[in-house]
């Protein structure tokens, strides 16, 4: 390979990762958190037992929704299989985001556990960055296309690629921040690029919308019908109408999944005559994403349509969008997409962090800004995050808007973070900062029982798997922040050391 | 190490030309890698949707897995050509006539 294109793909390398490398960090570490967000959202309410069958969840949700919402255009009941529990989303113009959730599990009759967006909050800001639509998708997909170029001219540079895989020389120095980073980037290699690839699929509807422009022109409605059979639409008939009883449709349904677990069910203007009730399969049964649905009548319960994807661009693009998420990954390979998912962000860190220490330090304002910029994003968004989880536990269940004020309370606590990151001595923020997030982490559990009456021992004697698994998680993830804690906090009184003398110690 | 180097004296690269030339031809090589990669992308992917032989919600998906991958490769390339001049030329040309082909074909029947 000669120098000239080590040279550029260098040059390019550095500079695209640096300019989204932040972005990046935050898309990577929420996406790494939304892996459970199943397990999250059941921790965020902890009112909701999750025992019983998702099936007379479901029941239980539309029973509820029949007297409570029988006026709203849609109603989107998502089945979480691992919490046993369903979330029933609704129209609501007076809520902040224009829509209201309510959780079920197969013992409740009116939902009473507190308002959260719960893991899906994780979820939304992986991919939309919570601003409006389609700006965050559109910024996500084109920070993930810079991550491409950023992974494939990394790797172009690294020619030493399967020679240096096991090449780890930690002494401090720049040499030993490159080795992590390659460690990071390399280890987990295939992971990155299919979880890079597959995160821009998705959304090219809304990123990279001519090829369905060049074969549809402008009619969306047929597009939209082509591609998706199995969202059947009908336009409400403007007379009342009763939805007939949803069991019998959901065996049906589960009849046609040939046992299959249902996944979601949308109803569709149900106090209609013309009411629409479409079952989804849950993606937890297959690789491919929304595989299988069925559509009924909803006054007479009878049977519209029933759509399998077999054709074989469609069934390619539902398998990489179920690659993404993972919804399909049985237990181990959850955790394997949580370790690489981490890794990427490691990548990432590692990368922001070796950009300065390649250069010189006080060096103006770029060197200055790169170096409080680390610190805010990569252990600001942790801190901002294990505030979110705090404010759910510290806000009453009652509280009203609690929903909007966790996501309020996430983004302000972020901003003190980096605002401490921007006035702070970097390698002086870097181990208090990862302490608070350590304190954070690590005090949690407690408080989560002292609130909630869930805790630890409880969790164990219980076999409640889900609040065992998350307090053991903030357990590790505050040994991890200590441990950054620690090493921050000896590299800056070396580098005082070195830099006054011994005698200054 | 010499990929520290390289990464540090990038612009060590044999390039003719003053400050002002050099800031020309890396920002026709951002242009071309960025807005030029877009529209190749866009460009083959209406192409592709209107020139595979499928049904056409079939060539659209496939037309566009394919285009996304097109961009990394334009940007890849608008940085590793010999000069800037080719990075933005190659892109544009291949983008006119991947649109002018679109164009040619028509849309599906």
């Amino acid at each position: 390979m000669n120098r000239s294109l080590r040279q550029s793909m260098a040059g390019l390398h550095t500079w695209s990762g640096l300019v989204i490398g932040w972005l990046l960090f935050a898309i990577t570490l929420t996406g790494t958190a939304a892996v459970f967000s199943s397990e999250t959202s059941g921790w965020m309410q902890p009112e909701v037992a999750g025992r019983g069958e998702p099936r007379q969840a479901v029941e239980k949700a539309v029973a509820w929704l029949r007297q409570a919402q029988p006026k709203v255009r849609g109603w989107f009941l998502a089945v979480d299989e691992r919490t046993a529990t369903v979330h029933a989303l609704y129209e609501d113009r007076t809520a902040p985001r224009g829509y209201r959730t309510a959780s079920f599990d197969a013992a409740t009759d009116t939902p009473t556990a507190r308002q959260t967006m719960g893991g899906q909050f994780f979820y939304r800001f992986h991919f939309e960055l919570m601003l409006p639509n389609p700006w965050g998708r559109m910024l996500a997909s084109a920070a993930a296309m810079v991550m491409l170029i950023a992974i494939i001219s990394g790797i172009i540079i690294h020619k030493r690629i399967f020679a240096d895989f096991f090449t780890l020389r930690p002494t401090g120095g720049q040499r030993g921040w490159l080795d992590a980073h390659n460690v990071f980037g390399v280890l987990a290699l295939p992971f990155h690029l299919m979880i890079t690839f597959t995160g821009i699929v998705p959304l090219f509807k809304t990123t990279l919308p001519w090829g369905i422009i060049a074969n549809y022109g402008s009619d969306n409605a047929t597009a939209l019908a082509e591609f998706y059979p199995s969202l059947a639409r009908r336009a409400p008939t403007g007379n009342p109408g009763t939805l007939a009883d949803i069991g019998p449709m959901l065996t049906e349904a589960q009849r046609y999944f040939g046992g299959g677990r249902i996944g979601r069910v949308n109803i569709a203007n149900p106090g209609d005559a013309g009411s629409v009730v479409t079952i989804m399969r849950n993606d937890a049964d297959q690789l491919a994403y929304m595989a299988q649905a069925v559509s009924f009548d909803g006054p007479t319960g009878r049977l519209l349509g029933a759509h399998t994807e077999a054709r074989p661009a469609r069934k390619t693009f539902d398998v990489l969008y179920g690659l993404h998420i993972a919804r399909f990954a049985p237990e181990v390979s959850r955790w394997l997409y949580f370790l690489c998912g981490l890794a990427l962000a490691g990548v990432i860190a590692t990368g922001l962090n070796l950009w300065l220490k390649a250069r010189a330090p006080n060096q103006g304002v770029g060197h200055w800004l790169v170096a409080r910029m680390n610190v805010g994003t990569v252990v600001g968004l942790p801190i901002a995050m294990l505030g979110f989880l705090w404010a759910n536990r510290v806000l009453p269940a009652g509280y009203g808007e609690r929903s909007a004020a966790e996501v309020n309370i996430f983004f302000w606590l972020w901003a003190a973070a980096f605002l401490y990151a921007l006035l702070r001595a970097p390698q002086r923020a870097w181990g208090e900062l990862a302490s608070v997030a350590a304190l954070a982490a690590g005090l949690l559990p407690f408080v989560s029982y002292a609130l909630t009456g869930r805790g630890l021992w409880q969790a164990v004697t219980d076999g409640d798997r889900l609040f065992l698994g998350f307090d053991l998680v903030l357990f590790a993830l505050a040994a991890l922040c200590a441990v950054i804690a620690h090493k921050a906090f000896a590299a800056d009184s070396s580098l005082r050391l070195t830099r006054k003398g011994p005698a200054a110690a | 190490m010499s990929v520290m180097n390289a990464i540090v004296h990038a612009r060590d690269r044999r390039q003719a030309g003053g400050r002002w030339q050099r800031t020309i031809a890396l920002g026709a090589r951002i242009a071309a890698a960025s807005v030029g990669g877009y529209a190749l992308a866009a460009a083959c992917a209406a192409f592709l949707a209107r020139a595979l032989p499928m049904s056409r919600v079939e060539a659209a998906t496939m037309a566009t897995l394919i285009a996304l991958l097109a961009m990394p490769a334009a940007a890849i390339w608008a940085f590793a050509t010999a000069t800037a001049g080719r990075a933005l030329g190659g892109v544009v040309a291949a983008t006119l006539l991947l649109g002018a082909a679109a164009w040619l074909l028509g849309p599906p029947s």
